[in-house]
């Protein structure tokens, strides 16, 4: 009894700091915020803080599907229409990083512009 | 529009049919039964439309990167699962005649999901655009013709690795197992990045300007390999 105790345990305490490994607590992260609307990306241009970890929300207004990809950024996440989706980027050097629709690579098309200067909100 | 459908749909169907190809190239020369991959098929084509038509859904658990996590579980199992192929299919077999139920199986799990995540993000585009005024002129043809290319790719790899001598054909499937193995684990943490799960950093290099991922040839890569495989090495290993 004492053993499966002791056992369980040290499994317990094990998966407890493996977890921690694996799920670090963060601090509170910026929040942008961009809106797909007939495949365009508004904004266009998104200017975020260098350096800094942010989440993007990206609303999908259209009834179709899009990707949201970058290849300079290494993202690539499918919105369904009508929903949002949640991106994270970052840390980035300053200097501007392009991405596209997939789906619509003609006309979905932006950047967002890591600054130095620019403060956290 | 139509190249954009092409390249889409190619893309995703390259990636199952390169590892079905290997796989069922494999099974031949260990004098083993590739019936399995027909139900295997079809299971996945089912995960594809459930996964797919789940996909709303799905995108809204854990706080908006359940998609992330789901692909990149998807993405670990089909690479464990691939591991242990290359594992078991890089020793002879013990005896020729004795059905591996074990490596079937696995195999079997391998493509189920390799054609469950792809023909779902083929599922989510043609979807998305059925209701648009490009579907039949564009979206449709272009699905056709980008999976025909890719079946096509993956029957030519799978007779050209017939024709090449046991050993060396054995060698080089097992070379493009792990190979694509490598991709799935990329993908994998590519999507817990994304999901905020791990951290991401710098890249360790960058040979873009080598090849650079946004072209044609940098998307259809493993296409061009293999095409150039077929010219070059036919002569030299068979």
């Amino acid at each position: 009894m004492k053993n499966r105790a002791t056992k369980f345990a040290r499994l317990a305490c094990a998966a407890t700091l493996a977890l921690g490994w694996v799920f670090p607590v963060s601090a509170a992260k910026p929040v942008f915020e961009i809106e797909i609307i007939n495949h365009l990306f508004e904004p266009s241009t998104l200017h975020i803080p260098a350096n800094t970890k942010v989440k993007i929300i990206i609303y999908n207004r259209d009834k179709t599907p899009e990707e949201f990809e970058s290849y300079e950024l290494n993202r690539e996440k499918v919105i369904m229409g009508r929903r949002k989706a949640i991106v994270f980027v970052g840390p980035l050097s300053p200097g501007t990083y392009p991405f596209f629709g997939e789906f619509n690579p003609h006309t979905a098309q932006g950047e967002i512009v890591a600054e130095e200067n620019n403060a956290v909100k | 529009m139509l190249l954009n459908s092409v390249v889409i749909v190619l893309r995703e169907v390259l990636e199952a049919s390169v590892v079905l190809a290997a796989l069922l190239a494999c099974c031949r020369l260990r004098n083993q039964s590739i019936g399995w991959s027909k139900f295997a098929v079809v299971a996945g084509l089912g995960f594809a439309w459930l996964y797919g038509s789940s996909m709303y859904f799905i995108s809204e658990l854990a706080g908006g990167v359940g998609q992330e996590l789901a692909n990149a579980g998807f993405q670990l199992l089909a690479f464990t699962c691939l591991l242990l192929c290359v594992y078991k299919l890089a020793s002879p077999p013990e005896n020729e005649d004795v059905t591996e139920t074990g490596l079937i199986g696995v195999m079997a799990i391998v493509l189920l999901v390799l054609v469950a995540r792809e023909g779902a993000e083929i599922y989510i585009y043609i979807y998305g655009f059925s209701g648009s005024d490009k579907f039949l002129d564009d979206v449709i043809p272009g699905g056709i013709v980008g999976a025909a290319i890719g079946f096509s790719v993956g029957a030519l790899l799978y007779y050209f690795l017939l024709s090449l001598s046991k050993r060396w054909a054995l060698n080089i499937a097992l070379l493009l197992l792990i190979v694509m193995s490598a991709g799935m684990i990329r993908q994998a943490v590519q999507m817990l990045i994304q999901a905020d799960i791990l951290s991401g950093s710098a890249p360790l290099w960058d040979t873009s300007v080598l090849l650079n991922e946004q072209s044609v040839l940098g998307q259809l890569h493993i296409l061009c390999v293999i095409v150039l495989l077929h010219i070059f090495c036919k002569k030299a290993l068979t």
